[in-house]
């Protein structure tokens, strides 16, 4: 008999105001998975983060969550089925601590408070940058602390699914190894991560598996070998030297 | 003349604590919903009628405040479900007409219920007025300023120091992700207009011994809350504090120094101006837009 999927996504199309941005979209991710959606810019993978967590209910198609059909449920009631989200550009609650942040996320638990501290200091050991920031506003932070507070969030929801939109949007390329690692990190422990991103390098490097996506529609699959490899071909590419192999 | 307008600015503390609680209201909706609601001063209306309609009935009067208190949180939670929930997707311009519809339905129905009449409700307590500096505040006073530092101070708390309070700060920061995280928008909007209205009928029960009560009493209040409330920026607590003091304290000193006459017309004065030269409020800062 095989295993439920965490994440299956069923022929979903999806339209912002007149524009239909997702055409019969199918994707599965199954428990422990890491999996990466990679496209250019324009290709709908925010639209389709959005339809995943109920942001941007899709028109058509089905989406469920550990077998359950949660097609068009409200963000807050899709929260309690351990769906966490760190957005594009982070979101995070920029008036809010970091510590304020971060309990956030542990909202749709409604945890205990011991549970709730233990949670942080799992956070904070995965990102120790931010134990001297716990007290400091969020909105004050530099882009990569936030995107740590934004991905240390999501974790105290405890997800089952961790989707995560273009997360080395905007960083500098220290940082982002440095986010990678805590999201390789996660992976290693079983957390089912769905990664939308453009750098096919970095997604390599965690995904074991990518969905290719282009003007909303899913065009194609690769394994990371293939993603690392093309990775390796725009760089060459973009670097005026001829790919070979 | 300067023990005049010292008293006139003791007058204005009074007024100005009463101003900033409708503000206060003003704000919480606002912040929570994104929506300004005219028909706040109603819900100090609401508190002043019933809690003076009671008491004149023979009930005891702080028995009379405490269910003055919940008739208008009733009230702003009826407001919501009935009117503005249903209206959700409208846009902004149709809600800010629906909230004006409940403000002259709210006052409609004050006249209906109690009439034209003024009612009068006794002071919470006796006891002789209180001198400072040869300025004369008397007993209510006390209680009216009394008043804002628990409601003021119990926002704090709950805002700065509870779980949810924490929560319904991430949702005005930030709706779409705060409700990915479980938080329920919805429900904050609800309470916000629970509250707002409480504190409201708050105000116009604990003002009604001052001031007395009449059933178009919320139509000053409310004006005088709102521009408050934009003084303070629309968008903090402590601004709305400061809005109601600064704008009761400008209001009774021109009222007493020209005629009481002027008093709303200084109240409009100060908003056409903050509006103008100052639209973050006293205590905001500005947000340059490209």
């Amino acid at each position: 008999m095989t295993e439920t999927p965490v994440l299956e996504v069923e022929k979903i199309s999806t339209v912002r105001g007149r524009v239909q941005v997702l055409w019969d979209v199918s994707l599965s991710v199954r428990r422990g998975e890491t999996v990466a959606i990679v496209g250019p810019n324009g290709a709908g993978k925010t639209t389709l983060v959005g339809s995943i967590t109920g942001l941007v209910p899709p028109r058509s198609g089905r989406i469920r969550v550990n077998g359950e059909d949660v097609t068009g449920m409200a963000p807050e009631r899709l929260a309690s089925r351990r769906v966490a989200l760190v957005p594009e550009r982070r979101g995070i609650f920029a008036p809010l601590s970091v510590r304020e942040n971060l309990l956030m996320g542990a909202y749709a638990r409604r945890a205990q408070r011991a549970d709730l501290a233990a949670d942080l200091d799992d956070v904070f050991g995965l990102f120790p940058a931010l134990v001297r920031l716990r007290d400091a506003l969020a909105g004050s932070l530099s882009g990569g602390e936030q995107q740590m507070v934004a991905i240390g969030r999501a974790l105290m929801a405890k997800p089952e699914l961790l989707l995560l939109d273009e997360p080395s949007l905007g960083l500098a390329p220290k940082v982002r190894a440095e986010n990678f690692g805590a999201l390789a990190r996660l992976a290693e422990r079983g957390v089912t991560i769905l990664l939308v991103e453009q750098n096919l390098r970095l997604a390599a490097r965690i995904c074991g598996r990518a969905y290719l996506m282009q003007r909303g529609r899913i065009v194609g699959t690769a394994t990371s070998e293939e993603l690392a490899q093309s990775a390796r071909h725009v760089y060459l590419e973009s670097h005026g030297e001829a790919p070979h192999g | 003349m300067m023990a005049s307008v010292w008293q006139y600015i003791l007058a204005g503390v009074v007024v100005g604590a009463i101003y900033a609680l409708i503000a206060a209201g003003f704000v919480l909706i606002y912040q929570v919903t994104g929506l300004i609601n005219f028909a706040q001063g109603e819900f100090a209306m609401i508190g002043a009628m019933t809690a003076a309609s009671l008491a004149g009935a023979g009930m005891p009067t702080l028995a009379a405040a405490g269910i003055a208190v919940v008739a208008a949180a009733v009230t702003g939670a009826l407001c919501y479900l009935l009117a503005i929930r249903p209206a959700r997707a409208a846009t902004g311009v149709t809600l800010i007409f629906i909230t004006l519809g409940l403000d002259v339905a709210l006052r409609g129905l004050g006249l209906f219920v109690w009439g034209t009449n003024p009612l009068s409700l006794n002071a919470f307590s006796g006891g002789t007025a209180v001198t400072i500096f040869g300025g004369v505040l008397p007993p209510q006073a006390l209680w009216v300023l009394l008043t804002d530092v628990l409601v003021f101070g119990a926002l704090y708390l709950f805002f700065r120091h509870t779980y949810t309070g924490t929560a319904v700060r991430a949702a005005v920061a930030n709706p779409p992700i705060a409700s990915t995280f479980g938080i329920p928008l919805r429900t904050f909007a609800f309470w916000s207009f629970v509250v707002a209205a409480a504190i409201g009928g708050l105000g116009g029960v604990v003002i009604a011994p001052i001031t007395s009560a009449t059933f178009d009493m919320g139509l000053t209040f409310g004006l005088a809350g709102f521009v408050a409330a934009v003084l303070g920026g629309l968008e903090s607590l402590p601004g709305a504090l400061v809005g109601g003091f600064v704008l009761g304290i400008i209001v009774k000193v021109a009222g007493g120094l020209l005629s009481t006459g002027w008093e709303d017309g200084v109240g409009f004065f100060i908003l056409v101006l903050v509006l103008v030269l100052r639209p973050q409020g006293l205590l905001g800062r500005a947000v340059r837009r490209a």
